[in-house]
């Protein structure tokens, strides 16, 4: 983002909250939000998910749970919201409101266990295409 | 089964052929277990060409290997170079010219060597990249000029040259020290210039240590993992950590190792070569030789030159480390880094001892049978400083996790015990630091000759109390250097820490990995800081010994 600020290129991709924070320190940069794929044929943006989750043999399941419980309350999710500049995941959050004056835009439904499957192909695509 | 070169002297019997099989030794076997040890790895690794599984070959082969094969290639060649032309050059200024500031240069050249190259490379690049204070200051003072960028293969050799020349600086220099002068001395006599007497007597002279300090410094660059994922260099060990932890195929990261192991072995055999032809011939160290007294502009040239590249391998990067670190220091200073040291000084510590004493063990062996079995052995065991970080890591966890599996079949565990233990990381580091902690114990073991027991036994004193009393007191010297080594090395290492760590142990060293990934040059400094000063100390123990 700092590149794409002095000149070096134009676009870059990037996880939103990194775009928040930096606004946030430095709010007069010359940079500008762009959600791609948003026509009504076109699948939406890629969110990114956060989860957790506890494993089968977890020492310390009830710890565990309410520590995941704790997380997704109102006080947890506002520090993820106001602090990290993220969309919290609980509904009854409202998102910082810098984070709000992007707007709305057209998620992408894919689910993301199906991304993890897929991603051996995905680094293969990226070998192909000579991404570094 | 072994025989014993004893039990050779004394089986002939008159007139009858008698052959007597004895067991191995408790210390022989204690020494063919060690070097079992790193043969593991390699073999391991090695047997994935044996099993090739065609479909990730395929793919290797066309989108990864020739990136690799070039980039490989590039980088031992000019690395190579630039530590052969800036290790002998300032190796014979300090050695045999005589300008200001030689003495203290002398020993400070040796510097760099404390910083790990992976710092070194993340400084240059914040320093120097478009959005860096260099290019951003020149933007403001004449506008867009478009200079080379800094994320590029030449990037890529000058920061390892800076990181990795005094490894043929320090063993130029004694060659020279040694040598040089007397060799000049013979060749100006002759009627020839310093300068031709440089290039037709010192140079080829110098020549094997000069290579062994070249394949040295070709080892780092191979076992390279830090610095080239710094720069988005693809190599042999960053794809072997792609392989694993992107493409989750431990297969294709094994393969990936078999061939970089194969380069590795060649460098390896070149510089054992060379070894054998290193003769010492000390013609009266102690008599003052004149030095050549460089006047007026070529004076200046060369302190220039030290100072140059003083400044650029040390005092540019510890500089700018400091600043990077004070501007995040008492926001990112937390608990965590509580964490951070205390995994990094266990695991070097542990690593130490677990390392001095196997290498304790492996000498003392091969020092109560004395013979080509054992010196073979300890060969052996000791070539993992050869074998880069990332191999070691698929080829201890391939048969640990395969014993893991056993383990499950047998019903005799219920989950994997042992993959997520220490165990994988610290076998890994024993195997790949062990020639360091052997090499300072084994030459202090040369000095405890058998005239040393036998006075001892004639006063008493044999078996353990021997080995407690005698023994060790005089092995003390050689086993804190060594575990001061290894603790360092272990501290700085990245690609086996990175891949086998287990859940939760994140220490200095990977905090910088993942700080210099999301390209946060500042907050990469705060564990960087402390890395640096623990790679001080060793650096200090060499100038000390070497002013001795």
């Amino acid at each position: 983002m700092a590149a794409v600020a002095a000149g070096q290129c134009d676009v870059t991709v990037v996880n939103t909250y990194y775009f928040g924070r930096l606004m946030k320190k430095k709010p007069n940069l010359p940079l500008a939000i762009f959600w791609p794929n948003q026509d009504t044929k076109e699948s939406g943006v890629h969110v990114n998910v956060s989860g957790a989750g506890i494993t089968r043999h977890a020492k310390h399941q009830v710890e565990a749970v309410k520590f995941l419980e704790w997380l997704s309350s109102e006080k947890a999710q506002k520090l993820f919201a106001d602090v990290d500049m993220e969309y919290p995941a609980n509904p009854t959050v409202k998102p910082d409101a810098l984070v709000a004056a992007w707007g709305e835009f057209k998620q992408n439904p894919l689910n993301v266990v199906k991304a993890g499957e897929l991603q051996t192909t995905a680094v293969k695509l990226m070998d192909r295409a000579k991404y570094k | 089964m072994q025989r014993s070169p004893t039990s050779i002297a004394k089986a002939p019997k008159a007139g009858a052929f008698v052959f007597k099989f004895r067991l191995p030794s408790g210390w022989t076997l204690a020494a063919l277990l060690i070097a079992t040890l790193t043969l593991l790895p390699v073999a391991v690794v090695l047997s994935s060409l044996l099993t090739p599984e065609w479909e990730i070959w395929t793919h290797l082969l066309e989108y990864q290997l020739p990136q690799l094969l070039t980039n490989t290639f590039w980088l031992v060649l000019g690395v190579g170079m630039g530590v052969a032309i800036i290790g002998v050059s300032l190796a014979w200024l300090t050695a045999v010219c005589e300008f200001p500031g030689r003495k203290q240069f002398s020993w400070a050249l040796l510097l760099p060597l404390a910083i790990p190259a992976y710092v070194t490379a993340f400084v240059a690049i914040g320093l120097l990249d478009f959005i860096g204070p260099v290019q951003t200051l020149a933007r403001e003072w004449w506008g867009p000029i478009e200079f080379p960028s800094i994320r590029s293969r030449g990037g890529v050799i000058a920061v390892m040259t800076l990181a990795l020349y005094p490894y043929v600086y320090l063993i130029a220099r004694n060659a020279f020290l040694t040598q040089g002068k007397h060799a000049l001395e013979v060749a100006q006599s002759l009627g020839l210039s310093p300068t031709v007497g440089f290039f037709r007597v010192a140079l080829p002279m110098a020549r094997p240590w000069i290579v062994g300090g070249v394949m040295l410094a070709l080892m780092e660059t191979l076992a390279d993992f830090g610095t080239v994922a710094v720069f988005n260099y693809d190599t042999f060990t960053t794809a072997i950590y792609k392989a694993w932890f992107s493409l989750f195929s431990l297969q294709a990261a094994s393969q990936l190792a078999s061939l970089l192991i194969v380069f590795v072995l060649v460098v390896l055999l070149a510089e054992q070569q060379t070894r054998t032809r290193m003769h010492y011939t000390q013609t009266g160290k102690h008599s003052v030789q004149a030095r050549i007294l460089l006047k007026g502009t070529r004076a200046w040239l060369a302190t220039g030159f030290c100072l140059a590249v003083l400044a650029l391998g040390f005092i540019i990067p510890v500089t700018q480390l400091l600043l990077w670190a004070s501007e995040v220091v008492e926001q990112d200073l937390d608990a965590r880094y509580l964490g951070f040291f205390w995994h990094s000084l266990a695991l070097a510590a542990f690593a130490a001892l677990l390392a001095g004493a196997v290498a304790l063990l492996l000498s003392y062996s091969t020092r109560q049978h004395p013979g080509l079995l054992l010196r073979m052995t300890a060969r052996v065991a000791t070539i993992g400083y050869a074998l880069p970080g990332a191999v070691l890591a698929v080829g201890v966890f391939i048969p640990v996790a395969w014993l893991d599996n056993r383990l499950i079949a047998a019903g005799w565990v219920q989950s994997p015990l042992l993959q997520g233990s220490l165990m994988v990381m610290l076998l890994a580091y024993l195997v790949r630091f062990l020639a360091v902690a052997h090499s300072p114990i084994d030459s202090q073991m040369h000095r405890i000759t058998s005239s040393v027991d036998e006075a001892a036994r004639s006063l008493g004193v044999s078996g353990l109390s021997l080995i407690a009393r005698v023994h060790l007191p005089m092995l003390r010297g050689g086993l804190l250097t060594a575990a001061a080594l290894v603790f360092v090395d272990v501290m700085k290492e990245m690609p086996i820490t990175l891949m086998t760590r287990p859940f939760g142990w994140d220490t200095l060293a990977v905090r910088v990995f993942e700080m210099t990934s999301v390209g946060d040059w500042s907050r990469a400094a705060l564990p960087a800081v402390a890395l640096v000063l623990a790679g001080l100390a060793p650096v200090i123990l060499l100038t000390r010994y070497r002013s001795k």
